[in-house]
């Protein structure tokens, strides 16, 4: 198999799941509260592309208007979910000091809610609907056959990434959401509104949480009640496998995910490949027997989890 | 006075208990344990309606053994322990049939209860071999064609009608129905073509964002197939279908009765050279078995639209063939009534020719309906018999 085709297969993934992982690990960085609904939200986004209906065609409704609508509104419906959660099933919590387990339970509910709910108005028949269709081609790089979708994947991911570390490092917000991250308690003392800085993390995450709809809707093609569950336990492994409350670690631990569920995939054995995600797992169990932590441990993690 | 009064009230109720008794011992109950709601809901719909079709046509026709059939219908919310308890409840009431899930799985507990209860259970369209194989018991039969058999279907068609020789596996491990099917798939073409029939096998997962790495393999292997029979269900096919026909793999492919569905087939712009089975013609395409087609009318008169996909007519055999066989028997006794069911010799059904034996309790031998997708547009090009290698008109 070529290296160039392995490496491009290996990044788009590792891209998805590095800003699924990202969008976790921010929140988790200012709550301490793993966002088990993020991957629900990813849900959310997909379905919002199309019109709510229990007919098994699915008809675009977002899905249908050109780009320049298409992005912005899948994004902007995703973020007013996302912010929408915070305030109504997080904030309550935040406020009457509930402790961390009651704030992962009222996660675990609105993801339900949100798979809840599309049961019932979309159905569970797996709908499909095509965006993007001109990203459905291939391209040669070197004589080498790539989805254009992978490489589109791979592109958004970097220029995102670099918009959310650049925001992170030289706005004021970015410096007050660091700060946060670190010690959240110190930051209060310090002068850092906690509900603004809450409300800045959520945002982020809900825009992450709509870019990967968007790059799982255009490289799928499908919709999926239960399509989010997966990608979210990705993320939280990621965020763990980094060192959780450490951003760039999320990313990097998201990032080796998804390298090495398709490393593995490409280069196991065919008899051992549909136990792929074991080897995955116990990679990761490996991973944190050695570094407990996780690969990019903060200085304060004892204090933190 | 009171008293008076009383009596005459307590007569009035028992009077009305008696009608109600002799109005009863008229019906016959067929039960539906069956989900309307949940992930198995959109499965289990459109066999729920067919089911209640025929039930209206055998009341129409004067009833069965000269009784009217009343169809007792209970959610089972894609939930296992609902669906347990809707089954005692029904046998409770008194059904004589269950109609149950179109998944092994989610049918299982009801097949349970209806063994135990000695109540014949049969499921529309679960093609798991479990269901036909006396995995629960005797009771136990399934009006669907079974998984491995319809891929050794694909496999012999493949051959016959398309001229394929070399044939790529793409298996789907999430599910034993897809498992079954890629097997029987594979053992007819390697029958046909020897075990280099086969150039490349790999498997992915349902779920799996991204299936980069399996096309990548193929392209790395410089094999040349002449189709891929992949075996998997919605979302995860679709999503393979778009990713391979996006990497420019533009083979034709094979798929399952998973494989139908014009709302799948969007996921995919113009799709074409994709091939799929069926008991009957999804919506939308015309079913070439007149009395197929006479049904679907009528069903689009009562439903509002025609059955989604064609595994929706399996609800109408499974009354159908119970009927059949309680004419035959001349009762309602489940033991009577089994012995009839197990001499089913390519029985003409709405739903397809049927058989059953003694040890088999599903379908491996009978005729289905292939239908390509050329351009986004399906078309029936005929029932397909294994046993006679060619097109086939039973009508």
């Amino acid at each position: 198999m070529s290296p160039i085709q392995l490496a491009v297969d290996a990044l788009s993934l590792g891209g998805q799941f590095a800003l699924i992982a990202l969008g976790i690990g921010l929140i988790f960085g200012v709550m301490r509260m793993i966002n088990f609904a993020h991957g629900d939200l990813i849900t959310f986004g997909a379905y919002a592309l199309v019109v709510p209906s229990a007919a098994d065609m699915a008809v675009p409704f977002v899905g249908a208007w050109s780009a320049w609508f298409l992005i912005p509104s899948t994004l902007g419906i995703v973020m007013l979910a996302t912010l929408a959660g915070e305030r109504v099933a997080f904030r309550p919590l935040r406020r009457r000091h509930a402790d961390g387990t009651s704030l992962l339970i009222s996660s675990f509910a609105v993801g339900y809610l949100i798979q809840s709910v599309i049961l019932f108005v979309h159905t569970g028949r797996p709908k499909s609907v095509s965006i993007f269709p001109g990203l459905t081609r291939h391209l040669e790089i070197a004589s080498v056959r790539v989805s254009l979708i992978d490489v589109v994947t791979i592109l958004v991911t970097i220029a995102l990434l670099l918009v959310v570390l650049t925001f992170l490092r030289f706005t004021r917000a970015g410096l007050h959401l660091r700060a946060a991250s670190e010690d959240f308690s110190m930051a209060k003392l310090l002068g850092v509104r906690a509900d603004r800085v809450i409300f800045v993390a959520f945002g982020i995450s809900g825009l992450l949480a709509g870019v990967v709809s968007l790059l799982y809707v255009a490289k799928t093609g499908v919709l999926d009640s239960r399509m989010g569950v997966p990608l979210a336990i990705a993320g939280f492994v990621g965020t763990v496998i980094g060192g959780m409350g450490n951003l760039a670690g999320a990313v990097a631990g998201g990032l080796f995910l998804g390298i090495a569920s398709t490393l593995l995939q490409a280069l196991l054995p065919e008899a051992l490949r549909p136990a792929r995600d074991a080897f995955v797992y116990g990679l990761v169990i490996v991973i944190l027997l050695v570094r407990p932590g996780g690969l990019f441990v903060p200085r304060n993690a004892a204090v933190r989890i | 006075m009171k008293s008076t009064f009383v009596r005459s009230c307590l007569a009035a109720l028992l009077l009305a208990g008696t009608a109600f008794n002799a109005h009863a011992q008229e019906e016959v109950i067929v039960g539906a344990a069956t989900s309307l709601s949940g992930w198995m809901g959109p499965f289990d719909k459109d066999p729920t309606r067919t089911a209640e079709l025929a039930i209206a046509d055998i009341n129409a026709a004067g009833g069965l053994l000269g009784k009217r059939l009343k169809l007792v219908h209970i959610d089972t919310k894609t939930d296992q322990a609902l669906t347990s308890k809707a089954a005692q409840d029904l046998v409770k009431q008194g059904a004589k049939l269950l109609l149950i899930a179109c998944d092994f799985d989610s049918g299982a507990p009801a097949a349970l209860v209806g063994q135990k209860a000695n109540v014949i259970s049969i499921s529309s369209c679960g093609a798991d071999f479990k269901y036909g194989n006396l995995t629960i018991g005797n009771n136990v039969f399934t009006a669907a064609t079974d998984a491995a058999a319809t891929g050794r279907i694909l496999a012999d068609w493949g051959t016959r009608k398309k001229g394929w020789k070399k044939a790529y596996i793409l298996l789907d491990t999430f599910i034993e129905y897809d498992k079954s099917l890629c097997r029987g798939f594979k053992e007819q073409w390697q029958a046909l073509h020897g075990k280099d029939g086969v150039v490349l096998e790999d498997t992915f997962k349902n779920a799996d964002v991204s299936v980069a790495s399996q096309i990548s393999r193929y392209n790395a292997s410089g094999k040349k197939a002449d189709v891929i029979m992949l075996c998997s269900v919605p979302p995860g096919l679709a999503s393979t279908l778009r990713q391979y026909r996006a990497a420019g793999i533009d083979l034709p492919v094979l798929a399952g009765t998973g494989g139908a569905g014009n709302a799948l087939h969007s996921a995919v712009p113009g799709l074409t050279n994709y091939f799929f089975l069926n008991n009957s013609a999804d919506g939308g395409v015309t079913d070439p078995n007149p009395a197929n087609e006479e049904f679907f009318k009528r069903f689009e008169k009562r439903f509002g639209e025609r059955p989604a996909v064609g595994q929706g007519i399996t609800g109408y055999t499974v009354v159908q063939a119970w009927a059949r066989a309680v004419e035959k028997a001349g009762s309602f006794d489940t033991n009577k009534v089994r012995a009839e069911l197990e001499k089913f010799k390519d029985e003409p059904l709405i739903g397809g020719l049927t058989s059953f034996t003694p040890k088999l309790h599903t379908n491996v031998d009978r005729p289905m309906l292939i239908i390509s997708v050329d351009g986004n547009k399906r078309e029936a090009l005929g029932y397909y018999d294994i046993r006679k290698g060619d097109f086939v008109t039973w009508w």
